[in-house]
């Protein structure tokens, strides 16, 4: 050793004071919460499946998931849950510029095989006087599918199990099976629900406005046309799809119905009924209204559709 | 024993110059092995801790320091193949570790981007001095040094820095606001730009905000069909993510094939690493490495190297003590006279060997503190060469 040990010591303790380096006190972190996060309806369902009410925090009840977009506030609730459970990317998009943790996320979509999904056709429409377009995907209300919706339930029991770190409550797991039984018992009214629409329509055709009813109208065994009318505010539609939907009432063979996913609106309702002889109905897919439970609003919609359906 | 003292102390003034050259010569002799000693000791152990604290790396097969020097250290490397987003969506669920992404390929104003996520700033413990974390596509949060340097605060912003400054195919400047400062570590992070992983997609063109293809002028459309619409490259995209565009960016293709630099995996346990290890090894087109390993051999290279400069460094103190040696030796030779009058006024016989003894020591303790100053002010002045590796 060439340096005298008694020197390099000193310099190690002077090298300790130089040192520039030093760190700095700054803001704790805040810890994780031991919650599930969700920004949507089926979500928040599968998450009070999985792990109970208590442990499930919902964000943005008051907006359409993919309208809703998170505050500063929610992406902090978002990034401190233990876990955020989210449908698919395309269902959420805002989750697409958020940063969220990828160890703690999980999209559900993930979980299924493609082929769980449909793919929307290509219809082709205008806007107004534009141009003639059409906008592929997936239709992406997969939870109206009951056995998707099992499967989404299944897999996201497993991938909660004893994540949460919370304190367990001595009767949890009563508490969980009776989870599941109410579950289930509400799938068998809506798969009741579908099994009693399947019967009404008897293989006639079903007309939508927007996608989403395909797995319902795959389930029910019945042809559905999705005719993008995409009614704005202003009053301007897609004529080239009320041109479709008026070739297709023309043609018999279809149910009388003209489904509508969101508000229905008066002026097209009145030409529907008039001129085409559709009766509207608003079905809810579990995206509108609070109170009752997603299965049990989605139910009572499609008894609501059922009713409407003509006789034969 | 304090009159010998008091005469060693006149001695050495009314010799000042030679005194002074002595302790000169001494003083350097030591601070240039003392230096370099405890800058390798420092650098050494900032190196590994930085690597120890770092369990595994993954990323694409190449050279594995390369890899493990642009993670740890953000060393900016053209040669770093990337591995898409899908590697780590299948390590994440192997569920033996937190997979942390990173991606770092651009710059804002010299220093680097890191692109990661929420739990790198979990897994290093970056506490905020200001603001919040990058939570959203567009924003960042500097790095102590970083914000220092460039007098910048959370709700400012930072212009990256463009990859192509004349490619217009390139994306622009991305204008990113800042929402927060991290205090400072100490360590590499300082000199960073954080921003979520999502951003540094942007940077790379791959996510981009533009108009709604409906509303685009139909000057800027070469061609529309039932299917896409392709426009000119003279269509300008957002070089800012505000309140009113963020809702627009959006990415084309398939977003699993969105490209990472690299992924670190924190295992849960010793028995998962050494399995995710050997799985990524054994069954993927990707290489795992542990950085400690890494580190250890890079290292190992450089102390062989600091082993013959440790070497000269004692010929260099073997060589000094023989001229300082010398030097005494002579000058007691020329205080015969000196000495021969300390014995006659009845000073014990031992006396001039005392004063000078005393002399050596009072030389050799003032050169050892004026080297230990030296190399505490070298180490103070000296950039932190682990920051800036």
């Amino acid at each position: 050793m060439p340096v005298p040990r008694f020197a390099l010591l000193l310099a190690v303790a002077l090298d300790g004071l130089s040192c520039g380096g030093a760190s700095a006190p700054g803001a704790e972190r805040a810890g994780i919460r031991e919650v599930v996060t969700v920004a949507s309806a089926p979500a928040e369902l599968i998450a009070e499946v999985s792990v109970g009410p208590g442990l499930v925090e919902r964000l943005g009840a008051d907006a359409s998931a993919g309208g809703w977009s998170p505050s500063n506030a929610d992406l902090v609730s978002l990034v401190t849950a233990r876990r955020v459970l989210l449908m698919g990317a395309e269902f959420e998009p805002w989750a697409q510029r958020a940063g969220l943790p990828p160890s703690r996320t999980i999209t559900l979509g993930d979980g299924l095989s493609r082929d769980a999904f449909i793919a929307t056709a290509t219809v082709s429409h205008t806007h107004g006087q534009g141009p003639s377009h059409s906008h592929g995907g997936v239709v992406l209300t997969v939870w109206t599918d009951p056995a998707q919706l099992r499967a989404m339930v299944h897999g996201a029991g497993e991938m909660l199990a004893g994540v949460l770190e919370a304190p367990e409550a001595p009767d949890a797991a009563t508490q969980a099976v009776k989870r599941h039984e109410a579950f289930e018992a509400e799938v068998a009214a809506y798969e009741a629900a579908i099994a009693d629409l399947k019967e009404r329509v008897g293989g006639r055709r079903l007309f939508a406005v927007a996608h989403g009813l395909e797995y319902v109208a795959r389930a029910a065994d019945a042809p559905l046309l999705v005719t993008l009318l995409e009614i704005e505010a202003s009053g301007e539609r897609n004529d080239h799809a009320a041109a479709l939907l008026e070739q297709a009432a023309a043609e018999p063979g279809h149910a009388g119905v003209l489904v509508w996913l969101g508000p229905i609106d008066a002026p097209f309702e009145k030409i529907a009924k008039e001129g085409l002889g559709l009766t509207s109905v608003r079905v809810d897919l579990g995206l509108e209204g609070s109170g009752a439970t997603l299965l049990s609003r989605m139910t009572k919609s499609l008894e609501g559709l059922s009713a409407a359906v003509a006789p034969r | 024993m304090s009159g010998l003292l008091y005469l060693a102390w006149r001695h050495a003034r009314a010799h000042g110059a030679r005194t002074a050259l002595l302790i000169l010569c001494i003083a350097l002799a030591l601070w240039v092995p003392l230096t370099a000693g405890v800058l390798a000791r420092r650098y050494n152990t900032d190196l590994r801790a930085r690597a120890n604290s770092t369990p595994l790396l993954i990323g694409a097969p190449g050279n594995r320091y390369d890899l493990t020097l642009a993670a740890l250290y953000f060393r900016p490397s053209e040669r770093i193949e990337t591995i898409s987003y899908r590697a780590l969506d299948e390590l994440q669920a192997e569920n033996r570790a937190t997979c942390i992404p990173l991606h770092q390929r651009f710059t804002a104003r010299g220093f680097p981007v890191v692109a990661t996520s929420i739990e790198y700033a979990e897994f290093r413990d970056l506490r905020l001095a200001e603001g919040s974390d990058p939570l959203r596509i567009g924003a960042c949060t500097l790095g102590a040094t970083v914000a220092e340097d460039l007098g910048l605060k959370s709700g400012d912003f930072l212009y990256s820095d463009p990859t192509e400054l004349y490619d217009i195919a390139r994306p622009p400047a991305l204008k990113m606001r800042i929402s927060g400062v991290y205090a400072k570590t100490g360590g590499p992070d300082d000199g960073a730009v954080f921003c979520d992983v999502r951003t540094a997609w942007v940077l790379e063109g791959i996510a981009h905000g533009h108009v709604e293809a409906e509303e685009i002028d139909e000057a800027l459309v070469l061609s529309r069909t039932d299917d896409s619409v392709s426009v000119s490259g003279a269509l300008i995209e957002y070089a800012e993510v505000t309140e009113a565009n963020e809702a627009s960016f959006h990415y084309h293709g398939d977003t699993s094939l969105l490209p990472l630099t690299a992924v670190l995996a924190v295992p849960r346990s010793t028995k998962d690493a050494t399995l995710l290890k050997s799985g990524v090894n054994a069954r993927m087109p990707l290489q795992a490495v542990t950085p400690s390993a890494v580190i250890d051999d890079l290292l190992g290279v450089v102390f062989r190297v600091k082993a013959f400069f440790d070497l000269v460094g004692l010929f260099l103190v073997v060589t000094t003590a023989a001229l300082v040696g010398l030097v005494f030796l002579l000058s007691s030779r020329l205080r015969t006279a000196e000495m021969r009058t300390l014995d006659r006024i009845g000073a014990p016989r031992s006396a001039a060997r005392t004063l000078i003894a005393l002399e050596v020591v009072g030389t050799l303790v003032v050169a050892a503190c004026l080297s230990v100053s030296a190399t505490a002010l070298t180490l103070r002045f000296l950039p932190d060469l682990v920051a800036s590796f």
